[in-house]
């Protein structure tokens, strides 16, 4: 297990909703676990390591390097750096698809969108400001108010004539936005598709702001939407392809192979984040 | 019927209009305007035809957030939105000030926009306004509306005469004082027009050419005639605020049992107070009219002003209550907010504040306020009619 | 802190005593250099309740400041501020009017008269010194009261100060337009909460004579104006020599602006940022032109030996558009990565000599001064006083990023951040948007600033 290009490092991508875990193996994506953040987030991210770990089929002893990104990153125990997931969802995407340009970060709380060259150094990034309604958790909050499972959200998205425009930047108001319309018998489908236009909406201003080029694509819990991938294709006029096989586990991919140092950059075998 | 109001309501609701294709087709130019002090008569003396810029009928934001942030009022977001989307494609220029730190950012942006996405059109001024109405604030501002007029002239390729001024000023003063009057109208009790309904008629009237604002005017005048639109019983508001272009919140507040008597808005009252006095040289009268109406809170030694202006208002139309609205992120009116609700406890006057986006945001929340304050304000007044029954008694 | 926020001119007089005792060390630069970096472990990392009295001093006194040539000039600064606190804290023995002076207006006129100058935003530097906690409690008081939520942070201290008992109640009232709502609308607040006398000086738009006579004749009329309600006449003399003062502090000033587009680079925009403060509450104090001279002289001293103001540099930053003042972050950014501060927003000097020959000449190098002065020259026009000074601070000054610390106040910024964004991305400079406050806290902890920040840096491969 010494040989470096068999070298197993593993990536934490510690966001608001899930904590994402990716172990690679030799640059590979060998296994990855996802596990819902409740409680103690230390004991979350054990929990997704060693279930990531168990997909891998290594023993958690043999992940030689660690790395973490995301909102909560700095959580992680043991983690040899923490990176922005702007790069680390640019070196996911890119290994994964080369020719990628443009990274469409969908996740919890944050829409990043991250321009990329030709060898993955991600060029420019952006995230949504604050206090935007532009979040997977608040799509969540609503789809949970009208009592839709979250996996029914695309179907039943589908089902509207006419989504309702939410105009509030801000997600408690936005929120209580929605409670009227519900209150006034607005039909739950054109609820949902509003909200989903909203953040659909936010992430295209972002993609302008950034000047992404082509091709693009979604990575992140929304990724797996299929009425968000959707209607942000139609607002933007782009493909935005969820980036295959798991879109949420690629800026942990990211995290795993920028700890592994498979990048070639020395200073990537990166010094503790303080 | 008289359609008048309909009509208007119409009107206000729309974009674009048919009375501006009208004029489009006749040859005019339009050129549209932000904030309440861009004289409109100097437009129209240099032939065109002015237009006050409305969010009305945007669809959203993605677009105008390319420029600005979540930190910048909707108002502004939402035009220049609409711009971006092309759906301002009938201007032939606009005109910016500085009235507040989002809107003259639009000059800024809009600029850009123009050099790197070929946004028109190509006529784009900044009309810069004081923030004092002192002598020498008004000179300057005179100075101001000189090279005004000397743009208007490059642009038309003709020059503005003073006659021509002149006859402008008055064909606006006509329009002001009947609306005026209109307004006034309004401390009847019950009152005849909804506080909707002229809200609705003053937006109408900033999106048409001149003549048919009259005419509009002129029918809506007739309709009055033996109408109520309130009942005896109704709690009287003035309303009070920034950038309201969207009579739906007035109607909100009548639903809840309201009846706004009176307002002191961006796109009401305030823009069609006071008259240009003819007397003086038109530019200099113009000038003088426009830096000397109600003003707003981006005058900074003006509030004292303001203030006698709403106690005298709410005496002479007898409401009971002031209502006050700003934008999300507007730093004037949150300021003006704070010193309304002082004066109105010095005035022992119920006061309510709310905050709004320019198009939805939590309509269902300012309803339930509303309701909850006019229900207050009823039982206040049912508390002093009572005591005052007993007094005399 | 409880205790300093409910005595009255507690925290003014907290940061005098703790003030009085760093004037006292700057007589001894070098044993005040000693002990300031033995101060840095105990305060670069956070703030905690043990360190709270001390860190943001220490702190403020980064790198470039602890020279020992820098650190001796402070000893004016601080001269300049303890005049200046007591000069209210103690009105009784001056017995002077007090007049109050927004901080973005250039008051040197004041000084040609006999009053009391107090600008009440310094209140937002002084509760600093106390701890951030004591900064944020003035904050809430004034949000309690009804204030907007969206008004800058430093327009809630000038009102918070006043609601507390912190500030000096004022006889008369000075203000501007410039440079934003936020001041636009609270002074109009504090006219009404104070009943004192007010007069505005109306900012002008463009950059041309006629704007320049409009706020000349703006000058007068405040003369006019304090003449009148304070029953004195302007000392033209006195007033010369501020000018004199200023000129020497601007010219000094602006050379190191200048310094510093040298590589490695002789000083940091924090030496040009202490002297802000100065300018806030002092602008044309004879300390104020020591110090410039002072520290003009030392940078120079460096520009000619080829040394830099840190032993490495490694990153150039140019920093737009605040400082982080509840946390000074140049001595983290120097010592963590070798970061210096070569140009920014707030500190650097553009000079306009004033012609002290005539009350005339005065007159109108004042009028041109004030509207040259930090946040009036970018934020009061369009959007080119912003961008061309960005643009030739990019050409100029072999910056490796640009960092935006998006401050909530200022809504016009917010409103070109594409421009600058733009502007970047064409220079092919990295560029890292943030949203923070200058003065509170709670926008954005320094925590998560220094997170972003290093983040950044290594995602960019400047770290």
């Amino acid at each position: 297990m010494g040989n470096e290009t068999r070298m197993i490092s593993a990536g934490y991508d510690v966001g608001t909703r899930f904590v994402k875990v990716c172990v690679a193996r030799g640059g590979e994506m060998a296994g990855g676990a996802s596990e819902p953040v409740a409680g103690d987030l230390r004991g979350v991210c054990r929990k997704a390591f060693r279930r990531a770990c168990g997909r891998a089929g290594v023993s958690p002893r043999h992940v030689r390097r660690v790395a973490a990104t995301g909102f909560g990153a700095v959580h992680v125990n043991g983690a040899g750096a923490c990176l922005p997931v702007s790069l680390c969802a640019a070196r996911g995407a890119h290994a994964l698809a080369p020719a990628v340009r443009t990274v469409v970060d969908a996740g919890g709380l944050f829409l990043t969108v991250t321009s990329l060259d030709e060898t993955g150094q991600a060029v420019d990034s952006i995230t949504n400001d604050p206090c935007a309604a532009a979040s997977g958790k608040f799509l969540e909050m609503v789809a949970g108010a009208l009592e839709v499972p979250f996996e029914e959200v695309s179907a039943r998205v589908q089902d509207s004539a006419s989504p309702y425009r939410i105009s509030s930047t801000c997600a408690v108001f936005a929120e209580s936005e929605v409670i009227s319309r519900v209150n006034t018998g607005a039909d739950p489908a054109d609820i949902l598709a509003g909200v989903v236009g909203s953040i659909a909406g936010r992430a295209a201003t972002l993609l302008e702001k950034v000047q992404a080029g082509e091709p693009m694509v979604l990575v992140g819990g929304l990724a797996r939407i299929d009425a968000f991938v959707r209607i942000f294709e139609g607002l933007t006029g782009r493909q935005a392809p969820p980036l295959s096989p798991y879109p949420g586990l690629v800026p942990a991919y990211g995290a795993a192979l920028a700890a592994a140092g498979l990048t070639g950059r020395r200073w990537f075998f990166l010094r503790p984040h303080r | 019927m008289n359609d008048a109001f309909p009509e208007a309501r119409l009107l206000a609701a729309s974009s674009a209009n048919p009375e501006l294709e009208r004029a489009k087709a006749r040859g005019k130019r339009i050129i549209g305007y932000f904030c309440s002090y861009v004289p409109e008569e100097m437009i129209h003396a240099a032939g065109c035809v002015p237009y006050r810029m409305r969010a009305t009928g945007s669809r959203g934001t993605t677009r105008g957030d390319t420029y600005f942030s979540v930190l910048n009022c909707s108002f502004v977001r939402h035009c220049f939105d609409k711009a971006l989307h092309g759906e301002f494609g009938f201007l032939d220029g606009v005109v910016f000030t500085n009235g507040c730190d989002h809107a003259r950012r639009l000059y800024d942006n809009w600029r850009d926009a123009g050099k790197k996405l070929g946004l028109g059109p190509d006529f784009l001024h900044m009309l810069v306004v004081p923030h004092k109405v002192s002598d020498t604030a008004l000179s300057r501002y005179e100075a101001e509306l000189r090279t005004f007029q000397a743009e208007l002239e490059g642009f038309s390729g003709a020059p503005i005469p003073k006659e021509s001024l002149a006859q402008a000023a008055v064909l606006y003063n006509e329009i002001r004082r009947r609306l005026g009057a209109l307004q006034a109208a309004r401390r009847a009790v019950p009152v005849p027009v909804a506080g909707s309904e002229v809200l609705d008629l003053s937006l109408a009237l900033t999106a048409v050419p001149a003549d048919r604002a009259l005419e509009l005017l002129t029918r809506a005048e007739a309709a009055l005639a033996g109408r109520t639109a309130g009942g005896q019983d109704d709690v009287r508001v003035l309303v009070t605020g920034g950038c309201l272009e969207d009579a739906a919140l007035f109607r909100m507040m009548e639903d809840a049992g309201a009846s706004v008597v009176a307002e002191n808005v961006c796109f009401g009252a305030r823009h069609f107070h006071r008259l240009v006095d003819d007397r003086k040289p038109p530019l200099e009268g113009i000038a003088e009219r426009t830096l000397r109406h109600v003003s707003c809170p981006r005058m900074i030694d003006d509030f004292e002003t303001r203030a006698h202006a709403l106690e005298k208002t709410l005496r002479e139309f007898r409401a009971d209550a002031v209502i006050a609205h700003k934008l999300k992120f507007c730093d004037l009116w949150g300021g003006e907010t704070f010193l309304l609700r002082k004066e109105a406890e010095r005035l022992n006057v119920p006061f309510l504040a709310l905050e709004r986006e320019v198009y939805g945001g939590g309509t269902g929340q300012l309803a339930t306020r509303v309701q909850a304050f006019v229900e207050q304000v009823r039982n206040r007044k049912g508390r002093f009619t009572e005591q005052e029954g007993q007094d005399h008694g | 802190m409880q205790a300093l926020i409910t005595q009255r001119y507690g925290v003014a007089k907290h940061a005098l005593r703790l003030m009085r005792r760093t004037h006292r060390l700057t007589a001894h630069p070098r044993l005040f250099r000693v002990l300031r970096k033995a101060l840095d472990p105990l305060v670069l990392e956070k703030e905690t309740r043990w360190n709270q009295g001390f860190r943001w001093g220490t702190l403020l006194l980064g790198t470039a400041l602890s020279e020992p040539g820098e650190l001796a000039a402070t000893r004016h600064i601080f001269q300049d501020m303890l005049d200046y606190m007591t000069g209210y804290l103690e009105p009784e023995q001056a017995g002077r009017p007090v007049v109050w002076s927004e901080w973005n207006l250039s008051n040197e006129i004041l000084r040609g008269f006999d009053v009391t100058p107090y600008i009440p935003e310094t209140l937002a530097v002084m509760a600093q010194i106390a701890g951030t906690d004591c900064a944020v409690r003035i904050v809430e008081e004034a949000e309690a009261a009804g204030l907007p939520a969206e008004y800058c942070s430093a327009s809630k201290f000038a009102v918070g100060g006043l609601l507390l008992g912190q500030s000096p109640e004022p006889d008369l009232i000075i203000t501007s337009s410039h440079p934003c709502d936020s001041v636009t609308s609270v002074y109009q607040v504090l006219h009404y909460l104070t009943r004192a006398p007010l007069f505005v000086l109306d900012t002008p738009y463009w950059d041309d004579e006629a704007s320049f006579a409009y706020y000349e004749k703006n000058l007068r009329e405040l003369i006019s104006f304090l003449e009148r309600h304070l029953n004195q006449k302007l000392d033209w003399d006195r007033l010369a020599q501020v000018c004199q003062n200023v000129n020497v502090t601007n010219r000094c000033l602006q050379d190191v602006t200048e310094m510093a587009r040298a590589v490695p680079s002789p000083t940091s925009a924090e030496v040009l940022l202490f002297h802000w403060i100065d300018r806030m509450a002092c602008f044309g104090s004879a300390n104020g032109a020591r110090y410039a001279q002072a520290v003009y002289e030392a940078t120079q001293a460096r520009l000619k030996a080829g040394k830099g103001v840190v032993p490495e540099e490694r990153i150039r930053v140019i920093w737009y558009d605040v400082p982080v003042t509840f946390a000074p972050l140049y001595a983290w950014l120097e010592r963590e990565f070798g970061a210096v501060t070569v140009a920014d927003f707030i500190g650097r000097i553009q000079q306009v000599p004033i012609d002290t020959r005539s009350e005339e000449s005065i007159l109108q190098g004042l009028a041109r001064t004030h509207l040259a002065c930090t946040m009036v020259r970018q934020t009061r026009g369009p959007a080119e006083f912003y961008t061309t000074e960005l643009h030739r601070i990019i050409e100029e000054y072999a910056g490796d990023c640009f960092l935006f610390m998006g401050h909530q106040g200022c809504k016009g910024g917010w409103a070109i951040l594409r421009l600058l964004r733009d502007i970047c991305r064409k220079a092919g400079i990295p560029a890292l948007f943030l949203s923070t406050d200058i003065f509170d806290k709670r926008c954005l902890s320094e925590e998560r600033i220094k997170q972003e920040i290093t983040e950044f840096f290594r995602s960019h491969n400047l770290a």
